[in-house]
């Protein structure tokens, strides 16, 4: 039995694929990166989620191109194995499923923290993560079609509910708060940019699991779209974000999507709908975190020649969870978020793919096989 | 003397009154066999042959009237080791061991016995013996003779009630009895001649195996057995009494057909024909029980229906292991991929227009016999709230329909969760004056929230339930009873606020527009869950079950299609989920069901009307699109 599904290869459309990587990124916009924009560029804020977008754009393509000329339909651990041997594969699965694993703790914490400083302060902080570790891990539990396909629907919410939020903020905009244009200058732009252009994630995703859309060929597309589209939404929040709130006070905001929901107020039957987006940050947020558990999860299972993944599910998210409360503050989970977990993450979500791509394309022969090596995928 | 006899049963310890009339125990074979099994030669105990009292079947004779079976039974389990036997010698032993062993059942008929030998008196015991008869009494074992001049024995076999005595009478009897002095074959030939010029039934056949005959019976057909014949007849007089063809009791329409299957499974098969009048209907009938056997059909169509689909179906069906299926809702528990989710896997419906719709479009049909609701699958969420009418209406129209019935879904599953919700939680979400309002409407009520929307939630749920059961004639009287008690007599009792009526009654009402109930009581359900979510943790328990619940009807299937399909994964043909367009719009077939003709109309139509040509020419062309 085990075998049987071990050999069922998970498919999604790609347009779902793509929903869950917009879904993976612009929720960015409930956690503390808008924050962190501010603090490093000030006024010139919105910049950097659009210069990071562009420079991921650039590595994504380049990456795209050399998988497409020389290992068409491989995934970046396949590739990896086939130019230096499975040990090598092993170890770049390993550590691609340590950073997500990491990356999923920092994430539970900043989410659970958010919900205790905003909706429900009196709960128990434990209670809070042990029932969202609890729903995401049985989210993971159900597989990554159905991870796609929920991310998927909630999308279109998400698409909806941020430019909407924007909007009926609109009468606390104030256009002079983007000048001067360049805020601190162009330098912090440029270094926050390459400090933090580590959250477009979603190109590490797409190499890794490109293979499981029914189109495969389809992978440039999809990157192209998910980056754009995340940059979109990202950098058009930003904009509202700075125009709304004060520079200097912007860049003292943690949650900073909840603050402009409190500031709604379109007479007195239309005002204070922070609870109301309570519910697309915290679907969103489960997506997320379930996303980066099964990914964990999978990757130690090639790691590891596992047979199935799914078994480890429930003891990698107590692991994550376990992680995430290892800084007794919040403002600890920010420093180290801040600190090194952006800046150093771009060397794995975009140095460790292009280093592997470029060294296996020039230590490799071209294969012979048409590169159908997906024996991988068939664990998912 | 009397006084003795009260002394005496002073001093005497009567327990009778603990003496039960009946205990149930495993049982140790069928009524007929039962002293077989565990008094028969086999069980190891000389001394307890099958008693002298039985007659040829095994069943208890007049001489042992005085024991009732379940007395005899429990002697045989309890004081079995106890009770004197009267000794016999050997010979009788064993005469009584061969007797029991021929006791004949549908399930034991040995090899030799499974063709007809065309021995009436023979037959007549094995028939006797196979339906029990007696003690079994709507079993009709009826001997005539045919012909006048040189008559046979015959014999005919029915079940009183299940078949027409009409026809028996005049298209059976009579011309058996009467009009057969022409008959003079040969044993061989004579049931030829007897089906060709005597019986004149619309449906007959001519069976030898005794399975087949018996499976005729039991069915409502006639059996009729002549001497020397080793076949016998069996005449279609299926005659049983059903409801006639009445209007939907849970799927009313305005603009529709108000008819609605009943108990008869041939009616049923029949309402269907009569919509789909095509050769290519095809009705295929795979009976499901090993004791009592149930009719199910399969319905599709042929060249149109995925056959991979209907492998599966069937294959499901067949597999099906049970003694006796007792309804179409039972079959959807052995049919459906995840028994253990709530969410409806397949559409129960109890409307023809609507299987037949869906037949068309590829979806597979079942029927269970004696049950009033047909089985169409595989099924997608959206699907249930859509209903018939849909299809009757204009597009703009049918789509406001459609958006209301979503807007009920949601407010059925989640306005009381949300009430307790902002109320205890998320209080500044509300407007000052709401705010105000409903505290003061809640000044007086001395529970928290959730206890009173609980108390009012469960109140509805019994005024639901009791409306279902309590006889017709005082059923709204009920309703006025319930609705009066609670809304009024409990707000004038200060137990609940008025606010919470308007709500709890809002919901109630949403969860009617709710067009398919097997959906609207897992809505009920799950209410209580989110009910509880919002209790402990406010919104962020309502957005974590929304998410829960979101992913798992992503996840699940339906024969192989998923449950969120078309919208996820997305597909062409997703326009007929949400929107409802125009019928000279909707050329395709659902593209999940895969079937194997994808466009049920031309894509160009209404091209006589320059209003709609600019449509006709767009779907032209994405229909020539999709053939690429």
């Amino acid at each position: 039995m085990i075998q049987q599904s071990a050999q069922r290869k998970t498919l999604v459309t790609s347009r779902e694929l793509v929903a869950m990587q917009i879904a993976f990124v612009a929720t960015d916009v409930f956690l503390t990166y808008p924050q962190f924009t501010q603090y490093v560029a000030l006024e010139a804020a919105w910049m950097i989620p659009l210069l990071s977008g562009l420079l991921a754009l650039v590595v994504f393509l380049f990456v795209n191109w050399i998988i497409k000329r020389r290992f068409p339909n491989m995934d970046i651990v396949e590739i990896a194995t086939s130019a230096f041997g499975s040990a090598v594969g092993s170890v770049v699965a390993l550590v691609f499923s340590m950073y997500f694993l990491v990356y999923m703790a920092t994430v539970m914490r900043l989410f659970m923290e958010n919900v205790i400083s905003t909706v429900l302060p009196n709960t128990p902080f434990f209670l809070v993560g042990a029932l969202f570790t609890a729903t995401a891990a049985y989210v993971a539990y159900l597989g990554f079609e159905p991870i796609c396909r929920a991310a998927y629907l909630f999308l279109p919410v998400m698409l909806v509910g941020v430019p909407l939020l924007c909007l009926l903020t609109a009468h606390w905009w104030h256009a002079d708060y983007l000048w001067p244009l360049w805020g601190r200058g162009l330098v912090p732009v440029f270094r926050g940019t390459l400090l933090s252009w580590s959250i477009y994630i979603n190109v590490l995703f797409l190499v890794i699991l490109y293979p499981h859309a029914k189109n495969p060929g389809m992978m440039g597309t999809m990157g192209v779209t998910s980056i754009l589209a995340a940059d979109a939404i990202l950098t058009g929040f930003l904009l509202v974000y700075s125009m709304v709130f004060p520079p200097l006070e912007a860049q003292n905001i943690s949650f900073p999507f909840y603050q402009l929901a409190r500031l709604i107020y379109l007479g007195r039957f239309f005002q204070r709908l922070e609870s109301l987006f309570i519910f697309l940050w915290v679907i969103m947020a489960v997506v997320r975190i379930s996303i980066l558990l099964w990914a964990s999860v999978y990757l130690m299972s090639r790691a590891f020649q596992w047979p199935v993944s799914r078994p480890a599910i429930p003891a990698t998210a107590l692991l994550g969870f376990a992680l995430s409360l290892i800084p007794p503050t919040i403002l600890q989970m920010q420093s180290f978020s801040q600190n090194y977990l952006l800046p150093w993450g771009s060397l794995i979500v975009f140095g460790l793919p292009v280093l592997i791509t470029v060294s296996a394309a020039v230590f490799k022969r071209r294969p012979a096989n048409d590169g159908r090596g997906d024996r991988g995928l068939q664990r998912a | 003397m009397k006084a003795l006899k009260w002394f005496t049963s002073l001093l005497t310890v009567d327990d009778t009154v603990l003496d039960e009339q009946f205990m149930l125990t495993p049982d140790g074979g069928s009524i007929g066999s039962e002293t077989e099994s565990s008094e028969s030669p086999s069980s190891q105990e000389p001394s307890a042959p099958p008693s002298s009292s039985q007659d040829k079947g095994g069943h208890p004779s007049a001489s042992s009237n005085d024991r009732q079976p379940s007395q005899d039974r429990e002697e045989s389990e309890i004081d079995a080791p106890l009770r004197p036997r009267k000794p016999i010698s050997l010979n009788q032993w064993m005469e009584e061991a061969a007797k029991s062993k021929s006791t004949l059942t549908s399930d034991n008929l040995s090899a030799a016995q499974e063709e007809l030998d065309g021995d009436m008196e023979r037959t007549e015991a094995i028939l006797k013996s196979v339906f029990h008869v007696p003690p079994s009494v709507d079993f009709v074992i009826r001997p005539f003779r045919v012909g006048t001049e040189h008559p046979w024995k015959g014999i005919i076999v029915f079940i009183d009630g299940m078949a027409d005595r009409t026809v028996i009478n005049n298209n059976i009897l009579e011309p058996l009895m009467l009009i057969t002095e022409f008959i003079d074959d040969a044993p061989e030939r004579r049931m030829e001649s007897i089906v060709r010029k005597l019986i004149p039934g619309n449906q007959v056949e001519t069976k030898a195996g005794w399975m087949d005959i018996i499976n005729g019976i039991v069915t409502g057909s006639t059996a009729v057995f002549i001497e020397g014949c080793k076949e016998a007849v069996i005449v279609e007089t299926k005659g049983w009494e059903h409801r006639s063809v009445g209007q939907p009791t849970t799927e009313q329409v305005v603009r529709g057909s108000h008819d609605a299957f009943t108990e008869n499974f041939r009616t049923n098969t029949g309402l269907i024909r009569s919509r789909i009048r095509s050769e290519n209907l095809i009705t295929e009938s795979l009976p499901v029980g090993k004791v009592a056997k149930t009719d199910v059909a399969v319905m599709y169509i042929a060249g149109l229906t995925n056959s991979k689909l209907v492998a599966e179906v069937k294959k499901r069906i067949s597999l099906i292991d049970v003694d006796y299926l007792e309804n179409s809702g039972a079959l959807e528990q052995f049919l459906e991929d995840n028994p253990k989710s709530m969410i409806p896997q397949i559409l129960a419906t109890e409307r023809p227009d609507r299987v037949t719709n869906m037949l068309m479009e590829g979806h597979v049909a079942v029927l269970v016999g004696q049950s009033p609701f047909a089985l169409v699958l595989p099924t997608v969420l959206w699907s249930l709230v859509h209903t018939p009418e849909d299809a009757s209406m204009k597009a703009f129209v049918a789509t406001f329909l459609r958006a209301i019935r979503w807007l009920a879904l949601v407010i059925a599953l989640l306005l009381p969760s949300m009430y307790v919700a902002l109320t205890n939680y998320h209080s500044e979400m509300l407007p000052t004056d709401l705010m105000l309002s409903i505290a003061g409407s809640r000044e007086l009520v001395p529970f928290p929230v959730i206890m009173e929307v609980l108390f009012m939630e469960f109140s509805l749920e019994l005024i639901r339930e009791a409306g279902i059961r309590i006889p017709s004639v005082i059923g709204p009287t009920i309703g006025i009873v319930g609705a009066l008690i609670i809304g009024q007599a409990a707000v004038q009792a200060g137990l609940v606020s008025p606010v919470l009526v308007i709500v709890i009654a809002v919901t109630a009402l949403a969860s009617f527009v709710v067009p398919n109930y097997s959906l609207n009581t897992t809505v009920r359900v799950m209410r209580f869950a989110f009910l509880l979510a919002s209790a402990l943790f406010g919104f962020y328990g309502i957005a974590l079950l929304w998410a829960v619940m979101t992913v798992r009807l992503a996840a699940q299937k339906s024969f192989g299609v998923p449950y969120l399909a078309p919208v996820t994964p997305p597909t062409s043909s997703a326009t007929d989920v949400f929107l409802r367009l125009p019928a000279y719009t909707m050329n395709r077939r659902p593209s999940f069901l895969y079937t194997q003709k994808p466009e049920r109309q031309n894509p160009v139509t209404r091209q006589w009307s320059p209003s709609t040509l600019k449509t006709a020419k767009k779907n032209q062309q994405s229909g020539r699109k999709n053939k690429q």
